[in-house]
């Protein structure tokens, strides 16, 4: 019964429902488009959030794939390594390069280093420390998490950013510069081929949207929410004013 | 008959109408190929000379071939070895996806995906060919679990697997110029066997469709044809002579009414047994367990007395808590609704429908209270929530002090034959930060806590009300009963709880606690003197340099970011109620983000709206100090007010005891704030309470709709 009076009252109030109709529209378009006085202008927001991954199989000249003779020992080795080869990719010097070759905005690019089962969580004052506010945040954000198979050499990137391009360009950006960057150590140290760590890319990463429509949705919400929001302030800005009304009438009825 | 018919013509008309709209919903819905057929193989990597079956072998040799087995598992979810699978399944190779089940032992918070990996795994979950591969921990075997939209094509993937997973190994021996010869054995142990795993998913999502469609469709039409915003003339209040003999018409608990009496059963299983633990040894497709036979039984009970006539007939009201628990209900159903075929291909659609109905009992328990309880009643079943409080405290006290969970040992003793106790005594066990659990009849210490902190405020204000000093001493006795039993869990919660529950009783009590003050500093000094160890445990948990990142708060955090895809996928009304679990998805200890994922935005603030609806309804009544009504609806409002505090600690709506006391509680607060029913005349009694002020309250509750609130009646 309560809401049936407050709808009647709202619909008494035309223009308080016309204004909150128009704010609920602002508010809906506001939340998929950046709007800009000056000079005037609408931007589309970021909404949509793509993933691509990319997997390496950190191996030797004589694959583990197919050579038994690499045993127990020689896969933990080369999972070991995997581990400093993901840290590698986190690295500033390395994140740049990546940053560069995706055509990506440096600062926005964030590479959370691979996670083991002795440091199974995020380190605490990294970059990449959780936060409540996380969920807040827009989509408009470039990043690649690297995990290591705690069992086999193989090196999982998954890169999140706003495009399917350029979350492809980022997991494979990932795998180049760390190849580049294997290739310029042999190069220093004149590593021997044989010894030296082969980078065994399995396909090529490719970006996919995982949230088509969202920017729908999310409009939806905004009116919703802003339209509920804006009718409760046009009752309660009405009854204030009835109020302010009645108490004034009696003022002057009292002064009578 | 036909008298009849156009008596009920548009309630007919209504129904008509919500069954072709229904019905039109539900064709739609299952309209496309709902089948999904998996099919299993398995494969043993082997020496390409010998058998490591036939010559000995030392365990290093084995632990080779089980890496490799592994590894293997690892390649079947590359592109490129997918795509041979394809090629040899004759499937498309863009519409076939593979995972690799972590089988080793890892700490949990490893095995827990953040974002990046999840939003991966979302794209995959949407391929209609899927291969799941799982490696033994300790024989060199792989396991392929392939799942495609028929019989056929799930038997050709299992098939497929091996060949082309051999068919990628022999091209990398070709590039590298290895030996065919020496590459490991690939022996596939029988073919695959399979089936179709969801014959009943069309029925389902039809039946599940047809009654949200239906409820819906009926429920908005029947609003916009009574418009309830129009202006209504007052109803005319007609006073009905109850037939109820002296011992029928009384309150309870002096009444013979069959009711009341089932309603404190209810009450008192929810208080007092692990009922969720308690299970019938039968199989089905649900777990029954305790309360799921004592409530449908509570259930038959309220329909019957509807027939009973006045006086005992439940009074059913709809109030805005009924109103924001419909909205809660049509979200997660439309959530489960709309995601029907995405629920049925990722095999989640049968753990949602076991989860719609544990809502819809958590719902129930509400509108049973808040129909079937007198309002006379609310004192004596609110001090019948404290005995049972107080009993579950001096419980946990027992468990905390001598390691015997009584709650579980009773159940044990009293429930035997078809039932059987399930998950045992923990009374000794301790959790990942070193912590006692102590869970008393409950299956987690934060619920517990839950459970007594929304029962402190009876005591709290019964101490406040008190006339006499053994009232006095009895009520103070019962809050350092409810307090101990709160800290003995040795959670954190158990400074949150109760700390919000008192600040929302010094909001409407601020002089009347303030003269409990000197009380209070001797509690909490008993407290401290009679379980050093309990409270310094929680106050460390807090001054702790680590306290903000021990285990259980950073996953909480990191939880916030993990599921964004989730989120952004489903924004609007979430991926389905209940298929946020476990352990193919995070553990989420929050009831804000579980009905984020699983309801959407929409559905978080509807679950949200449901306790602050509560509090919206009783805040007004509680500041009436005056009324006699004030206590429980203070009590309401404390209720509401611990629930959206736990709700930031832990999925409040995963574990029953604590939502069917809030509910309860919430129940008793509306029947004691609402108008009351029409007076009972028997003898010369005609109005229900003897406060003037609540004696004009429901005067103005009966004669005041389209009146503005506040504004007197000339």
């Amino acid at each position: 019964m309560g809401i049936g009076i407050r709808i009647r009252r709202l619909s008494r109030h035309r223009v308080g429902l016309v204004i909150s109709l128009m704010v609920a529209c602002l508010a809906a378009l506001w939340s998929i488009d950046k709007i800009s006085l000056a000079p005037p202008g609408i931007t589309p927001r970021a909404l949509d959030m793509a993933t691509a991954s990319a997997h390496v199989l950190v191996d030797t000249p004589d694959s583990i794939m197919i050579d038994l003779r690499q045993n127990t020992y020689g896969i933990e080795d080369l999972t070991n390594r995997a581990v400093v080869l993901g840290n590698v990719i986190a690295s500033p010097a390395v994140e740049e390069r990546i940053a560069l070759r995706a055509h990506v905005p440096v600062q926005l690019l964030r590479i959370q280093a691979p996670l083991t089962p002795k440091q199974a969580s995020v380190p605490v004052n990294s970059q990449n420390e959780r936060k409540m506010s996380d969920i807040l945040k827009s989509n408009d954000q470039y990043r690649i998490d690297i995990d290591v198979d705690p069992e086999v050499p193989m090196l999982d990137i998954y890169a999140q950013s706003p495009t399917a391009q350029s979350a492809a360009a980022l997991a494979n950006a990932a795998v180049d510069e760390l190849r580049a960057y294997l290739a310029g150590l042999a190069s220093t140290q004149r590593t021997p081929l044989k010894d030296q760590t082969r980078l065994v890319q399995l396909g090529r990463a490719s970006g996919t949207v995982i949230n088509p429509g969202a920017r729908y949705q999310m409009a939806i919400l905004a009116f919703i929410l802003t339209f509920l929001a804006s009718s409760a302030t046009v009752i309660f800005l009405a009854r204030v004013r009835a109020g302010w009304r009645l108490e004034a009438l009696s003022e002057r009825t009292a002064g009578a | 008959m036909l008298g009849w018919f156009t008596r009920h013509r548009v309630v007919l008309a209504l129904l008509v109408v919500s069954t072709v709209i229904a019905a039109a919903c539900t064709k739609e819905n299952i309209s496309g190929n709902l089948t999904v057929a998996a099919s299993t193989a398995r494969v043993a990597v082997d020496f390409p000379d010998a058998s490591i079956i036939a010559r000995s072998a030392d365990p290093q040799d084995l632990q080779t071939l089980q890496k490799h087995a592994v590894l293997y598992g690892r390649l079947m979810t590359t592109p490129p070895v997918l795509a041979d699978i394809a090629r040899r399944a004759q499937v498309p190779a863009s519409e076939l996806s593979g995972t690799l089940d972590l089988t080793g032992n890892f700490p949990v918070s490893f095995t827990q995906v953040g974002s990046e990996q999840h939003a991966t795994e979302l794209r995959n979950s949407n391929a209609p060919y899927r291969l799941e591969l799982q490696a033994s921990t300790i024989e060199p075997v792989l396991t392929v679990y392939a799942e495609a939209p028929s019989y056929d094509e799930a038997m050709r993937l299992a098939n497929g697997a091996v060949p082309g997973l051999q068919d990628y190994l022999r091209t990398q021996a070709a590039t590298g110029g290895f030996p065919t010869t020496e590459m490991p054995v690939l022996d596939q142990l029988g073919a695959a066997r399979g089936g179709v795993t969801n014959n009943h998913a069309k029925y389902v999502i039809a039946a599940l469709t047809f009654i949200t469609a239906f409820a819906l469709a009926y429920i908005i039409l029947l609003v916009l044809i009574r418009r309830p915003w129009r202006r209504q003339e007052p109803e005319e209040v007609v006073a009905q002579r109850t037939r109820l003999s002296r011992r029928g018409a009384a309150n309870w608990p002096h009444t013979s009414r069959l009711l009341p009496w089932s309603v404190a059963g209810l009450i008192a299983m929810f208080w007092l047994t692990p009922f969720d633990r308690i299970q019938l040894q039968a199989s089905g497709p649900v777990n029954i367990t305790l309360d799921r036979i004592v409530l449908p039984f509570v259930f038959l009970i309220w329909l019957i007395a509807f027939t009973a006539g006045p006086g005992a007939r439940p009074r059913f009201r709809v109030t805005r808590v009924h109103i924001a628990i419909g909205v809660y209900l049509a979200c997660a159903f439309l959530s489960t609704v709309l995601d029907a075929h995405y629920l049925n291909h990722a095999g989640e659609l049968m753990l949602s429908l076991k989860k719609l109905p544990l809502l819809l009992s958590y719902m129930s328990v509400f509108v049973l209270i808040a129909s079937s309880v007198r309002r006379e009643e609310v004192p004596a079943f609110l001090n019948f929530t404290l005995a049972l409080a107080v009993i579950v405290a001096l419980g946990t006290i027992y468990e905390y002090r001598w390691h015997q969970n009584l709650f579980v040992t009773l159940s044990n003793k009293i429930f035997i034959g078809p039932f059987t106790l399930v998950g045992g005594d923990t009374a000794t066990s301790v959790d990942s930060l070193g912590r006692r659990w102590v869970e008393g009849p409950s299956a987690y210490g934060v619920e517990l806590v839950a459970m007594l902190a929304m029962a402190l405020p009876i005591a709290v204000l019964g101490i406040l009300k008190s006339k006499t000093r053994r009232q006095n001493i009895m009520y103070g006795l019962a809050v350092v009963a409810l307090l101990y039993g709160m800290v003995a869990t040795d959670r954190k919660s158990a400074l949150i709880a109760p700390g919000a529950v008192f600040l929302t009783l010094a909001y409407f009590r601020r002089k009347q606690l303030l003269s409990l003050a000197p009380l209070g500093l001797v509690i909490v000094i008993f407290l401290a003197a009679t379980s050093p160890a309990a409270v310094r445990n929680i106050i460390t948990q807090y001054t702790s340099a680590d306290a903000s990142h021990v285990a259980t708060v950073s996953s909480r955090t990191a939880n916030y970011d993990a599921i964004r895809p989730d989120l952004w996928s489903h924004l609007l009304l979430g991926r389905g109620q209940g298929t946020y679990a476990p352990p193919t998805d995070r553990i989420v200890d929050s009831e804000i983000i579980l009905p984020l994922v699983e309801t959407g935005v929409l559905g978080l603030v509807a679950i949200l709206m449901i306790p602050m609806s509560a509090i919206l309804l009783c805040r007004r009544m509680a500041s009436r100090h005056e009324s006699q009504w004030s206590g429980p609806a203070v009590t309401g409002v404390c209720a509401g007010v611990c629930f959206l505090s736990v709700a930031m600690l832990y999925s409040v709506m995963s574990l029953p005891h604590a939502p069917d006391v809030f509910f309860y509680m919430a129940g008793l607060a509306v029947v004691a704030v609402g108008p009351d029913d029409i007076p009972l005349l028997r003898g010369r009694r005609s109005a229900s309470t003897s406060d003037p002020h609540d004696q004009r309250e429901l005067v103005r509750s009966h004669t005041r709709v389209g009146r503005p609130r506040g504004i007197p009646a000339s």
